[in-house]
């Protein structure tokens, strides 16, 4: 097995009487996907916002390519290479979807020396926005605002964004909601081409998308990972089926 | 983008000429220059203020800002004796140093707590200028600011010269809006936008939301902070009411009636209302409410503000076109 990008160590967090996360243990490696299900509340977004940085972590230890996060902050960690999409949507809705990628893009150069310059003829921060947008299939729709693209290409858009930040690991949460068939055959191609760019952490309810993808599954229940190990076995687990995937089925 | 470009350019060159021509236009009319002269600090003050907007938060403090560089600039005449041409760069950090102070916990707050916290600076800025009487010269405010005079080799300019002062004021002003548009148009701008429609969004693209916001706020008061200079020694009195919160109110109507989006919007807010304003003057009492039907009105008919009109004359060309 090759090293773990990221590391999660007995990472708890508490809602009053609630324990939203409790002692998970989790481990994403290079060039994999690893899914955590889990019914609705079982702590999956929290989880994720707690390795986001959204979050503070009550107890436990988030280790990311070896180096202890716990205490960074959202953008720090992005800076690091913590790429995240969100439930709802992590795309700027009043900016065009170039412009989208060219504050990924800017984020990765800085601002340093072009304080003072236009974007809009910068081409050391157009041109790699651009290339971004075509690796996720959106360059025709360079020019349009995020606001007026379908529920896909934004979804395609927040993919081209942790791109341009140049990601190491990709937290996807619920990438597929609220896609049709067609979206989301496009995203579970697009998906299985980007675990060679940077691991991916994915949460996810659509079963078909996740056994075809991941590589790993966690499953996540009242906070607890109640199972955890390769597709195959976590397919075939009599608790999981039991706890999750629907009793007898 | 360089089809839209183009037009703007010329829209602001336009406006330049225009400015610069102003005085000889009105044929060196004094109160029509004096109205130039006040249009130009308005034209400041807002824009800086337009900037802070950039962030998605306005400033009650604004004026506030403008006040501290015109008493920093009086107090060095005064005090030690130095001249604006001293005063004014010594008001901007004065003000800079202040505005980055302050923003360390007002930055903090967010929307309306922001409102209601720039509010308070505001108006602590105002009372201590009213407080400390010996030094600030209470509510009677400061007299006898004398206009800097520039000796050069062979010729001297008295800015007590109205002409010439509007043509001070012009050159300031016009750097304020280049300074504000040009750091708008930058990877800086980009982020201020991002910041301002979603801050979690910015941070999660790596941006450090905090710091940006504290260095807006501070270029933004520091740039303010000459206005304030040059409003103090134009006026040649300044007093607590000179900087209070229907400053800051007034800057944000120019904004409204302007437009939001463009740093076109409140340079064109700040010249037409400040023109209203004047010609409204002749009407005593009823002057505010006047005031107030005009910026309805503008709202009601003109959403968006003064900076749509282009768009809206090319799309009924355009709607023609199609016919």
């Amino acid at each position: 097995m090759t090293e773990a990008v990221l590391e999660i160590a007995g990472l708890c967090k508490r809602f009053g009487a609630l324990l939203a996360t409790d002692n998970v243990n989790l481990e994403l490696r290079a060039g994999e996907i690893h899914a955590l299900i889990g019914p609705n509340g079982a702590g999956k977004t929290t989880l994720m916002q707690q390795i986001s940085g959204v979050l503070s972590t009550d107890s436990g230890s988030i280790r990311f390519l070896g180096r202890d996060v716990s205490n960074l902050g959202v953008a720090a960690r992005a800076r690091l290479g913590l790429g995240r999409t969100f439930q709802i949507s992590s795309v700027i809705p009043e900016f065009s979807a170039l412009r989208n990628v060219m504050l990924a893009v800017q984020s990765r150069q800085g601002t340093s020396m072009r304080f003072f310059s236009s974007t809009r003829s910068d081409r050391s921060l157009i041109e790699p926005a651009m290339e971004n947008l075509v690796r996720v299939g959106l360059a025709d729709r360079a020019a349009t605002a995020a606001a007026e693209m379908s529920h896909g290409e934004r979804r395609r858009l927040e993919i081209a964004i942790a791109l341009a930040l140049d990601a190491k690991a990709f937290l996807l949460d619920e990438p597929m909601a609220g896609l049709g068939p067609e979206g989301t055959k496009a995203l579970t191609n697009l998906l299985s081409e980007l675990r060679n760019v940077a691991p991916i952490l994915l949460v996810e309810h659509d079963m078909d998308a996740v056994f075809s993808l991941a590589d790993c599954v966690s499953v996540l229940m009242s906070g607890r990972v109640i199972a955890s190990g390769p597709a195959d076995e976590i397919r075939k687990d009599a608790t999981v089926r039991t706890a999750y995937l629907g009793g007898g089925a | 983008m360089t089809e839209i470009d183009l037009p703007h350019r010329i829209a602001w060159g336009a406006l330049l000429l225009v400015a610069l021509l102003a005085p000889i236009i009105v044929g060196f009319d004094p109160y029509l220059t004096h109205v130039g002269i006040i249009i130009a600090f308005n034209v400041a003050l807002a824009t800086t203020l337009w900037m802070i907007w950039s962030l998605g938060v306005i400033s009650f403090a604004h004026a506030g800002f403008m006040g501290v560089g015109a008493y920093a600039s009086a107090l060095v005449l005064h005090k030690l004796g130095l001249s604006m041409w001293f005063g004014l760069w010594i008001g901007a950090m004065v003000c800079g140093a202040l505005a980055l102070f302050i923003s360390l916990p007002l930055m903090r707050t967010r929307a309306v707590y922001f409102f209601m916290a720039s509010w308070a600076v505001g108006e602590v800025i105002k009372r201590n200028f009213a407080y400390f009487k010996d030094f600030f010269g209470g509510w009677d405010g400061i007299f006898d600011i004398k206009p800097p005079v520039l000796d050069l080799m062979f010729v001297q300019i008295d800015f007590a010269n109205r002409t010439a002062y509007y043509y001070l004021a012009l050159l300031f002003v016009s750097l304020t809006v280049w300074v504000v548009y040009r750091i708008n148009s930058s990877r800086t701008g980009m982020i201020y936008w991002a910041i301002h429609e979603n801050e979690l969004l910015a941070a999660h693209t790596g941006i450090n939301v905090f710091r940006h916001k504290v260095i807006c706020f501070t270029i933004a008061c520091t740039l303010v902070g000459i206005t304030g200079a040059l409003y103090a020694h134009y006026q040649t009195y300044i007093s607590p009411k000179s900087f209070d919160i229907w400053k800051s109110e007034f800057a944000l109507v120019h904004l409204i009636v302007g437009g939001l989006t463009t740093v076109g919007g409140p340079v064109a807010g700040a010249i037409s209302l400040t023109i209203v304003d004047e010609v409204l003057r002749a009407s005593g009492y009823f002057r505010t409410i006047f005031f107030g039907v005009v910026l309805i009105a503008s709202v009601l008919l003109l959403p968006g503000g003064l900076e749509t009109i282009p768009r809206r004359i090319r799309a009924i060309f355009q709607r023609d076109s199609h016919k």
